[in-house]
């Protein structure tokens, strides 16, 4: 019995065209890959991943990928392969991150440079569901400004990071419903309630500083002050707002809205009935 | 006669306790055993005793244990103690479990599908390691506590904060390369240094602002 049962398969295929049937399949140690896209650094589990196709050629330092994601959808960007190799004198005792794929071939383990690798087709278990990496809804301000916005990214993750105390904590937009922000007086942290999708709340706090750290860029800086969350406006056109602005933060979500409509109808139903017994009784027709 | 009887009963009793106390401090030595119906999981990270971590019961979904001893990074206070008690095990119902690791950066360690079965122990590992950076400031910095910035290779991320320290202070990140960034715009310095954390392994990271000091005014007047 596995006792840890996430193992990443799939076929990898060099630049010459040899191709692998690969299990355990890591990418420098970990079964997450991080590349960029238009800039942004991207940090995904190979599970959500269906294909990965590496261009240039194996000696370029940044290198173009193009990530299929399980749900198609489908993003260019850039990895850096080849990095490392710094003989920094003030550097010791570490060692060197290996630009290599690894994994176990029906022969035995497989080591191939990250360069060399043009392609790998993963294979993923039927039981595994399809993560969507898209969410929409509306955010509103706070002076109560509606937007409606889709792909909704908290600070390029689709996820939501918040802290109890020491805990952090990452819960993925999908899961939530609602996220409420509260007035802070310093404006350091930011209370904030979270609503799941299945009812539960609980509380948290935000790092809203708007305090420029001491080597932050100025990019990183208003990113991170303006464009906390951040997703496309459904009337055209991008759409940013900043931890100190943003109020509410509403999820939609396909069956939610299904349970909604049931809802309002089953709603507008009693109250027509109710409308209709209160005509009785008040003896009109 | 009397008084014989009593030497005798006093000396048995000492050599009893003698013994309890011997067999105890031999149990001391010896790993507690695993809790009746549960199972136990080890955390495995290189040899750090202490991680802030949570575990949630894949089948509810509930957090059903956590951890959370360390101290953020950009602490000016914490430090890292030398006789740090292993904290990295614990006794859990038998199930499937995820283990969330939080470093002391954005990024956290997420370990899935931990199958604990009763009676057993089952070891996790956690692929993080450590980095320090030492700071050694010149003339009007010497001693003083310097805030830096964790990037990500590229450096179009800021993943973390951290605080040199006068004591040893690690910082715990998930393997791979990171970039450093110090800067001091009272001093005129930025610094940026690239850093790669392996698994198991402590990177040192040395700072000095020496070599970017004004020359003394003694030599300038030799000269």
């Amino acid at each position: 019995m596995a006792l840890q049962a996430a193992v990443v398969e799939g076929t990898v295929i060099n630049r010459k065209g040899a191709r692998y049937a690969v299990r355990k399949i890591e990418i420098r140690g970990s079964t997450n890959l991080e590349y960029y896209v238009k800039g942004k650094r991207r940090l995904l589990a190979l599970t959500r991943i269906e294909r990965i196709h590496l261009g240039g050629t194996a000696q370029d330092q940044e290198v173009p990928i193009t990530v299929t994601l399980r749900t198609g959808r489908v993003e260019e960007g850039t990895i850096v392969i080849n990095g490392d190799s710094s003989t920094d004198d003030a550097i010791s005792g570490g060692s060197h991150v290996s630009d290599r794929l690894t994994g176990s071939t029906e022969l035995g383990p497989l080591f191939i440079p990250l360069g060399d690798v043009q392609e790998i087709l993963f294979v993923h278990d039927q039981s595994i569901p399809i993560v969507a990496d898209m969410v929409g809804g509306s955010i509103v301000d706070e002076r109560g400004r509606r937007f409606t916005v889709s792909d909704i990214r908290f600070r390029d993750d689709d996820a939501f990071r918040f802290r109890q105390g020491r805990k952090k904590r990452r819960v993925a937009l999908r899961h939530l419903t609602r996220l409420q922000f509260e007035d802070s007086p310093g404006g350091e942290m930011r209370p904030v309630k979270i609503t799941y999708r299945t009812g539960k709340l609980v509380q948290g706090e935000v790092d809203a500083s708007a305090v420029r750290f001491a080597g932050e860029g100025d990019k990183v800086f208003r990113t991170r002050v303006d464009s906390a969350f951040t997703g496309s406006l459904t009337s055209g056109g991008i759409f940013g707002i900043g931890l100190d602005r943003v109020k509410l933060v509403l999820i939609e979500h396909e069956e939610a809205d299904t349970t909604e409509k049931k809802a309002s109808a089953e709603s507008d139903a009693t109250h027509t009935d109710d409308a209709k017994e209160e005509e009785e009784a008040a003896g009109r027709p | 006669m009397n008084g014989s009887r009593l030497i005798a009963m006093a000396l048995t009793a000492v050599w009893l306790s003698a013994c309890a106390s011997t067999s105890g401090s031999g149990s001391a030595y010896m790993p507690p055993p695993i809790t009746e119906g549960k199972g136990r999981m080890s955390l495995q990270a290189a040899g750090i005793n202490q991680l802030n971590f949570y575990v949630v019961d894949d089948a509810t979904g509930e957090e059903v244990y956590e951890d959370m001893p360390r101290v953020s990074s950009r602490s000016p206070s914490a430090y890292d103690s030398g006789a740090e008690k292993n904290r990295l095990t614990v006794d859990l119902d038998p199930g499937t479990y995820t283990v969330v690791v939080n470093t002391d950066i954005e990024d956290d360690v997420v370990v899935e599908d931990v199958v604990v079965q009763m009676g057993q122990e089952v070891y996790v590992n956690v692929r993080v390691g450590r980095f320090q950076v030492n700071f050694q400031g010149g003339e009007g910095l010497s001693g003083i506590q310097m805030p830096f910035l964790i990037w990500d290779w590229n450096m179009s991320t800021v993943l973390g904060r951290g605080m040199t320290s006068s004591e040893v202070r690690r910082v715990i990140v998930p393997e791979g390369r990171y970039k450093i960034r110090m800067e001091n715009s009272s001093s005129g310095f930025d610094i940026i240094k690239p850093v790669e954390v392996n698994y198991g392994r402590i990177t040192q990271v040395f700072i000095s602002t020496e070599s970017q000091q004004q020359p003394e005014p003694e030599l300038e007047q030799q000269n």
